[in-house]
Parts: C-alpha cells; structure tokens; sequence
C-alpha cells in the first residue's frame, strides 16, 4: 500500500487513510483476500495512533471494501464486481458534485455548467 | 532479590580503586599489627560499605525509578540486611586469613580454637549495622552520618559519665567483662549471636515501616 | 487495564484530583504545562507516593500494594530517575537479567547496537539523548504489558525524539496488547502515537479526547474583530484578544468552515489546545 497523508489538510485524517486505500482497492491495487497490515504496524508506519488506523478499518468495513477475521486480520472484501462498480461511479459523482459546488460557488447556473461539460467532453 | 543484590554488588565494585587501597592497606597493617585488629577492620569497613549502597540507591533521584522495579519495599529491605550480612562475612574471611598467615610468618602461628572468638566479630560489628540501616533510610546519607556521630556521643558521654560517678576507676566495667571472661567462648559466641539476631529483627521490623512510609 | 478513580494527592497549596482509564491496548497521553500534576499523576500510578484520596488499579490492584510479580508486568521510564549513574550499560544488562525472568537480552543488546550504546561506559558519561534511549530500552526490555513514561523524550533534539518514538511503536508492533501511558509536552510527540489525550491544569483535568478528533475537530480560528462580533460562539471553546482581531479556539472545525467561508482556519495541534485552554484569558 502506498498512503500518503497530508497533516495539514482539513480532511481528517482517518478519511485520507479511509480514501486512499478506497482508491486502492477499486483500481484493483490490492487484489481481493490481499491481508491489509495490522493496525499497529500501519499506525507504527505512518506514524499515526492506532485508533485512527481502526476507525479507517472500521469505515472500510462498513462499507464493505475490506472484511476482519478477528485475531487475524483485515482482508480485501471478495470483488462484488457490483460494489465495485457502485462504488467507482460513487467516487466519479463526488468529485462531480464538488465541481458543481465550487462552480454554483462562483455563480455558474445549471446550463454555465452542462456547457462546460460539453465542451471537455469534445475535448476527450 | 537477586536482581538486587546483583546491583548491590556491581554498586559496590563500581569503588574498585577504594576497595583496592584499602585491601592493600589491610595487607600491610595485618603485617605489621599484631593481634586480631585486622579482622574487626575489614569487617566494619565491608558493612559500612554495603550500607553505603543506600546511598547510592538514593542518589540523584534514583529511589524512584528504583521502586519500580520488580520487587515490593519489605523485599528492598530485607536485601540490605542480607547484603550486609554477607559482605561482613566475606570479609570477615578475608581478616581472618590474613591474620592467620602473618601469624605464621611472625612464627607465632595463631591457635585454631580462637576461631569460635574470632567469630564473634561478625555479630557485635554488625550490631552496628542494625543501627545504621534503620538510620540511614530514615535521614538519608547525609543527615543519618550526623545521627550515627550524636549517638556515639551519647554513649561516650554516658560511658564517661558513669566511669566519672563510679570515682574515675571502671569498676563498673570491670564486673560484668570479668563474668564474660569467665564463660567458655562458645557460650559468648552464642549469646553475642542471640543478641544481634533480636537486634536485626527489631531493626528490621522499623526499617520496614519506614520504607513503607516513604513517597518517592 | 490501568483505573484512576477521584485520585486526590496534596503538596501544601497544590491539590492534584483526577480520574482517568486506559484500557488494554491502548496509547494514552498526558499533556499540560509543567507543574501542572503530570508527574504526581504517573507517581500514584506507579504505587511511588500514597493517594490523599481515591483509589489507583492496575488490573484490578491498588497501586500502593503492588507486589514483585505485578511489577514484572509493568515498564517504566522516568523523567529524573533511572539506574545509578555510576553503573555501566553492561551493568545494567546484568541486573535486569536477575530481576526480570522476562527479560529479552537479544532485543535489549540489538538495539543497543542499533542506538550506538557503549556498553563499557558508566551511563553519567553518556549523552542525554544515550540516557533517555537507555531508560527507554530498559522499560521495552522485558515484555511489559504496561509501559508508563514521564516525559521520555523531554531535552531531547528531533533525531533523539523519533528514534525513541520508534522504539515505543516498535514494541507496541509486537506487544499488541501491550497499553502506554506517557506524559509530555511536545504535542507531536504525543499526535502520532496516542490513541487519545488527557490535558492537565493545576492538578485537574480540562479535556479527554480521542487524538484522532483533536486533530480533525478542534482548530484555531484567526478572524477580525467585526466577523468576530458576528460569530456564532456556541462552539468556541476560548477567545483571546489580537492585535489584528482575535483568535478563537473551537471543536467543530467543520460547522465554521461550511458556515464563515473565507476565515482563516487552522488545524489544532495538542500545542494549540495547551496554549488556548490553559493560556488563554
């Protein structure tokens, strides 16, 4: 796993952890029944308390990414192939939703938008 | 326990070059001195320095980590007694060798049956450690050296003071050693070891409660 | 694991009174100013000084009445105590071979390899960062399921600080029921390793929180003195006077954030928290 948290970002930390290996886990990085690293030892590496660690677990479980054997640890969940892919447009509609946030922000109106959606599309 | 009296003994070897002189000077005084001195000497000198180790102990702050370690402060206590009871012994050995071998190098050589007398050194000088580890833990190594110095004082003081009411001769004395020289040294021996055993447990049973008072 | 239940302890005008729990497993901190009862705190936990009031277990066992054996379970590092300065490394290797039928010789000597310890050397010769990582060391080497530090990385430069800090991580990565309490007053010390934060102030306890949230809820707001007048203060946990305007202190970063677009807000740090609750007006 590659994590790489930004202290002074405003997103919590548990959520940075919870995103990246989110991330991760729907590029097909970790691969299914891949054992993630104990609690301690990824707190240890990232220098970050052990509760932080378990409350990203805890939010990965919940939401079905990763699955704990208790005393043995934490796995990739087995690929719901439609999780995965809920779970990818999910990702696609955050980052859409923030876009229209920032632009209503700035006074953009629903059709200020669609056009701008229309012309990166052409672009691609 | 034995933790502790491993850490008691590298303290102790921590004087090495005090321990060296001195070792070197009882050597040469068992040469030159004749008589028992040298075993009364050492002895004393090895219970002062095991009761010394307090001091370490409590040096720079040091009680408080001390008492963290793996043992309660009965267990602290009873490993003084026992440390300086075998220090004493050790040396004891030692004095009492030394005398033996100058004795035949004075070709007078020393009798064997003094050794049950010889042996009552252990008991009466560590009578005084009963006195000093009680000391000690209470005031510290500090204030416990002026404590030791006013009661021998006292006593000296008492002990002149009785011989100046008695009209200066020391006939006070003079009684009860001439009972003591009376009676075989088994049985000196044996009531000197009585007494210093009711003195360490009594010592001991204050020592205890002063430990278990103390905040570190 | 550990209970402090009303401990109440009186030096003369000062009066420590405080309750707390660390369970199993976990990292506890203590912070506040000096003087603020940190290391009366970590004495009654360790059975040193004898509670006014209140009660202190360990496993269910008053700490005054500790014996051998329950100590065996316990690691400690103190501030301004530790093995007789005149002893050597190798000294002291021999003594915890004789107090602690636990004791890991391999992995206390590995990493005196690995911190550069002199075993030859008396510890008074050592540098304070070589006598704060041997203090530690001790506490790690011998299996303790409770390890309680005062201030272990207090004096020390920055390289000192995380090479003790990763001897704890380290530890707790093999020891994983293994719970810590440790005091300090460097906040980052204290932000990547404890679970969760007790802030002390003459003798009380101002706040327990997780770090997790301290780091993610609380923050400091910079504003001047008309969005001040304007400012929602439900959630402000202290204010103090500015030059430019004041400086606010609040637990729910989040709620003034979506609410004051354009106020400066920074993330609290443990530092932060000490200087607003306990300095501030």
């Amino acid at each position: 796993m590659h994590i790489i948290l930004n202290n002074t970002s405003m997103v919590p930390i548990y959520e940075q952890l919870t995103d990246q290996v989110k991330k991760e886990i729907i590029s097909g990085e970790l691969a299914e029944n891949e054992a993630l690293p104990s609690v301690r030892a990824l707190s240890a590496e990232l220098r970050i308390s052990a509760l932080t660690v378990k409350k990203a677990y805890d939010r990965l479980e919940e939401e079905g990414f990763v699955v704990t054997v208790h005393g043995k640890g934490t796995y990739v969940a087995a690929a719901d192939r439609q999780l995965a892919a809920e779970a990818r447009r999910k990702s696609v509609e955050d980052d859409f939703a923030a876009a229209v946030q920032k632009a209503k922000a700035v006074g953009f109106t629903g059709d200020d938008i669609l056009q701008i959606v229309k012309i990166i599309l052409e672009d691609y | 326990m034995r933790g502790l009296i491993e850490k008691d003994l590298r303290l102790t070897l921590t004087r090495k070059q005090t321990i060296l002189i001195f070792a070197v000077m009882a050597v040469f005084m068992s040469m030159s001195i004749e008589g028992t001195f040298i075993i009364g000497y050492l002895t004393m000198l090895a219970a002062i320095i095991a009761v010394g180790t307090i001091s370490y102990d409590e040096f720079d702050n040091g009680f408080a980590f001390l008492m963290t370690l793996p043992f309660d402060r009965k267990t602290y206590v009873r490993e003084k007694y026992l440390f300086s009871l075998m220090m004493a012994a050790a040396a004891w050995l030692i004095g009492t060798l030394l005398y033996f071998i100058s004795s035949l190098i004075r070709r007078s050589p020393a009798d064997p049956s003094e050794l049950p007398m010889l042996l009552a050194f252990i008991p009466v000088l560590y009578m005084s450690v009963t006195v000093m580890i009680p000391l000690q833990l209470k005031y510290g190594s500090e204030k416990s050296r002026v404590v030791l110095f006013l009661i021998f004082g006292i006593i000296a003081v008492l002990v002149f003071g009785v011989s100046g009411i008695t009209g200066g001769s020391s006939d006070a004395f003079a009684g009860p050693v001439q009972t003591l020289d009376r009676l075989s040294p088994a049985v000196v021996l044996l009531f000197l070891t009585a007494v210093c055993v009711l003195a360490s447990i009594a010592s001991y049973i204050a020592s205890v409660r002063i430990m278990e008072k103390k905040e570190f | 694991m550990l209970r402090v239940d009303n401990l109440v302890k009186n030096y003369g005008d000062f009066r420590l009174d405080i309750s707390m729990e660390i369970p199993d497993g976990a990292v506890t901190g203590i912070v506040g100013k000096n003087g603020a009862g940190k290391t009366t705190a970590i004495k009654a936990v360790l059975g040193l000084i004898r509670p006014d009031g209140g009660h202190v277990t360990i496993n269910g066992k008053e700490a005054v009445n500790l014996t051998g054996r329950d100590r065996e379970l316990i690691g400690t590092a103190l501030a301004d105590s530790g093995f007789s300065s005149y002893l050597r490394v190798e000294d002291v290797i021999c003594i915890l071979r004789k107090m602690y039928p636990t004791f890991d010789e391999a992995f206390f000597r590995k990493n005196c390899d690995a911190q550069a310890l002199p075993y030859g050397k008396k510890i008074r010769e050592l540098s304070t960062g070589m006598r704060a990582k041997l203090r530690v060391l001790a506490a790690l080497s011998h299996k303790a399921d409770l390890l309680v530090m005062d201030e272990p990385t207090a004096g020390l430069d920055v390289q000192a600080r995380n090479d003790i800090l990763d001897l704890i991580r380290q530890y707790l990565l093999i020891n994983e029921k293994c719970s810590v309490l440790l005091t300090s007053h460097i906040s980052s010390d204290l932000e990547g390793l404890c679970d969760d934060v007790y802030l002390i102030h003459d003798g009380r306890i101002l706040l327990h929180e997780d770090t997790d949230t301290l780091l993610g809820s609380y923050a400091v707001l910079k504003v001047s003195d008309e969005t001040y007048e304007k400012l929602d203060k439900r959630f402000l946990l202290s204010s103090r006077k500015e030059q430019y305007g004041y400086v606010c202190f609040t637990n729910e970063k989040q709620y003034y954030a979506e609410n004051y677009p354009g106020i400066v807000i920074e993330n609290g740090s443990i530092d932060d928290l000490i200087l607003m609750l306990t300095g501030g007006k």
